[in-house]
C-alpha cells in the first residue's frame, strides 16, 4: 500500500479576507474582492482596477526588523505559513525536521521590491541599491523564510510556473512526501504584484479587463462578455502529511490529496494549446494518478481566468476528458471573487477545493449572466449549491504552456 | 560630534530596530547589536547618504565595529 498525503493545515490571505475562514465565507456569500486600484496612482493607466489585499498587518507574524527585509510576496507568504501551520498543530507537535520540507511558488517574486530599487539605482546611482535587494527580489525567499522560523530542513525551493507555480508547489510536495523523501510538506503559492510596473505589462498584453467603471463586474469566468482577468494578491499554503504520521499525532485532517498531474503544451508563450490539449492530458495524468476515473468526479475548482480563451479551452478540455460526464460536473470559478492570484491562484484554490469537499458546498462562479455557446458546462452560477461531493480536481494553467491539475479527495478517515 | 553621534543613533536604532539608547559608544554593531552583514551594509550605506560621503571598498569603512568606531570615521570623512 502505497503512501496517502494528506491536508492537515490550511492558511489564506486573499481579497476577500485576511485568513481562511474569512474568505471562504465571503466566497459563499458570493462577495467579490475587486475594487479601484489605491497602492498606486493609476489614472494614466488604462486598467485601474485590481483584487488588492486590503488592510493586511504584517507585525503580528513577522517582527518589523525582519519585515523590513523582505518584499510582500514574502510577507504574504510567511504569513499563510503560519497560519497554516498553526492550523495543523504542529507547531506544538513532534516530527522530525529534516523529514519536513517547503515548496511555495511565485509567478514573479520581488516585483515591487524591483520597481522600487530600479528607481533608485536611476535617481541616485548604484552605491544606492539597497542590499536587501537581491534578497528580496528573487522568487525562493518564502520558502527560505519559512523554513528559517519553523525550523524545516528537509527539501526547500520555489516553483516558478506563472500562474500554475503555487499548483505544481503542492503536487510535488504531495510526490515528495508519496514516495518516501518528506513526511511533512508546507506548500502552496505567494504574490504581491499590484504594482506598476505589472499593471502596465498585463495591460499592454490585453490580459487584464479593462472594465474600470464596474470592477466588481470586470471578473467573470465563462461568461460571452468577459474580457480579462484581474489582476490580485495574497498567499495561499497547505501543510501536507503522510496520512499514518498525521493519525499517530491526532491531528485534524481537512481532505486527501490524490494525485497530480503536470503536462506542457509545447504550443505558445501565453495563448492555450487549441482544444485545451494540454490541459486535458494534465487532468487525465491526475485522475490517473488517483487511480480515479471520470465518473469518480463531480467537482472542479477551474483554472477560470475570465480570459476569452483561456475559459473556452479549459471547457473543451473537461468535455474531452470527462466526456458524458462533463455535464453531471460541478465548474466553478472562485476567481470571479478573488480576481486571480496569478503564483498564489494553486495554493488558495487548493484550499478552496478541500473545503468544499469537507463542507459539503461548493462556490458559486459570479457575474454570471449571458451564456456562452462556447461555455456550456454548469459553472454553479452565482450562487453556492450544498452538494455531497467525494473527489475534485483544482486546476492551474500559466503562460509558458504550464498545465496542472491536482485531484483531491474527501476524507472519509 | 554630538550631532554625527545623534544621527548615528537615530540609523542604527531605525535599521534594526532597537532602542536608541541601545546604542551606546562602546556597542559592537554585530556582537551588542545583532547586526548581520547585510544590515551592516545598510547602515554603512544610509550614513553615507546622510552624511553625502562616499566610503570606496577599499576603505577602512569595512573595519568599523563599535559605534566609536563609526563616529570617529565620519568625522574623518566630513572634516
Amino acid at each position: 500500500m502505497s503512501r496517502r498525503v494528506v491536508v492537515t493545515g490550511m492558511g489564506a490571505l486573499t481579497p476577500l479576507g485576511l485568513d481562511r475562514a474569512t474568505t471562504w465565507e465571503a466566497l459563499l456569500e458570493g462577495k467579490n474582492g475587486v475594487g479601484a486600484i489605491t497602492r498606486f496612482d493609476a489614472s494614466d493607466f488604462s486598467v485601474r482596477i485590481a483584487a488588492e489585499l486590503k488592510g493586511f498587518d504584517v507585525e503580528p507574524f513577522i517582527a518589523k526588523r525582519e519585515a523590513r527585509k523582505m518584499d510582500p510576496s514574502t510577507q504574504y507568504g510567511v504569513a499563510a505559513a503560519l497560519m497554516a501551520w498553526k492550523d495543523s498543530g504542529l507547531d506544538e507537535g513532534d516530527f522530525d525536521s529534516t523529514r519536513a520540507g517547503v515548496i511555495i511558488g511565485s509567478g514573479v517574486g520581488g516585483i515591487q521590491t524591483l520597481e522600487v530599487q530600479h528607481s533608485v539605482l536611476m535617481e541616485k546611482g548604484p552605491r544606492r541599491v539597497s542590499p536587501f535587494f537581491i534578497p528580496m527580489l528573487i522568487a525562493d525567499m518564502s520558502s527560505g523564510m519559512v523554513s528559517i522560523m519553523l525550523g524545516l530542513k528537509g527539501a526547500n525551493f520555489a516553483t516558478v510556473s506563472a500562474c500554475a507555480s503555487g499548483a505544481h508547489a503542492i503536487g510535488v510536495s504531495f510526490k515528495a512526501i508519496r514516495c518516501g523523501d518528506a513526511d511533512i510538506m508546507v506548500a502552496g503559492g505567494a504574490e504581491a504584484a499590484v504594482c506598476p510596473l505589472s499593471v502596465a505589462g498585463f495591460a499592454a498584453m490585453r490580459a487584464i479587463s479593462p472594465r474600470n467603471d464596474q470592477p466588481e463586474l470586470a471578473s467573470r469566468p465563462f461568461d460571452a462578455g468577459r474580457d480579462g482577468f484581474v489582476l490580485g494578491e495574497g498567499a495561499g499554503i497547505v501543510v501536507l502529511e503522510e496520512l499514518e504520521h498525521a493519525k499517530r499525532r491526532g491531528a485534524v485532517i481537512h481532505a486527501e490529496v490524490a494525485g497530480y498531474g503536470a503536462t506542457g503544451d509545447a504550443y505558445h508563450m501565453t495563448a492555450p494549446a487549441p482544444g485545451g490539449a494540454g490541459a486535458a492530458r494534465a487532468m487525465a495524468l491526475a485522475l490517473d494518478d488517483a487511480e480515479m476515473v471520470p465518473g469518480d468526479v463531480q467537482y472542479i475548482n477551474a483554472h477560470g481566468t475570465s480570459t476569452p480563451l483561456n475559459d473556452k479551452f479549459e471547457t473543451a478540455a473537461i468535455k474531452s476528458v470527462f466526456g458524458e460526464h462533463a455535464r453531471a460536473l460541478a465548474v466553478s470559478s472562485t476567481k470571479s471573487m478573488t480576481g486571480h492570484l496569478l503564483g498564489a491562484a494553486g495554493g488558495v484554490e487548493a484550499i478552496f477545493t478541500a473545503l468544499s469537499l469537507a463542507n459539503s458546498v461548493i462556490p458559486p462562479t459570479t457575474n454570471y449572466e449571458t451564456p456562452d455557446p462556447d461555455c456550456d458546462l454548469d459553472y454553479v452560477p452565482n450562487q453556492a449549491r450544498d452538494a455531497k461531493i467525494l473527489n475534485a480536481l483544482t486546476n492551474s494553467f500559466g503562460f509558458g504552456g504550464h498545465n496542472c491539475s491536482i485531484a483531491i479527495r474527501r476524507f472519509e478517515g | 560630534m554630538a550631532d554625527v553621534l545623534g544621527k548615528v543613533k537615530q540609523v542604527i536604532a531605525e535599521k534594526l530596530q532597537i532602542d536608541a539608547e541601545q546604542v551606546t559608544m562602546e556597542a559592537a554593531i554585530v556582537e551588542d547589536l545583532g547586526a548581520d552583514s547585510l544590515e551592516q551594509a545598510d547602515i554603512l550605506f544610509s550614513l553615507e547618504e546622510e552624511f553625502g560621503i562616499r566610503a570606496d571598498d577599499s576603505d577602512e569603512a569595512d573595519g568599523l565595529k563599535t559605534v566609536a568606531d563609526i563616529v570617529a570615521y565620519l568625522e574623518k570623512k566630513i572634516g
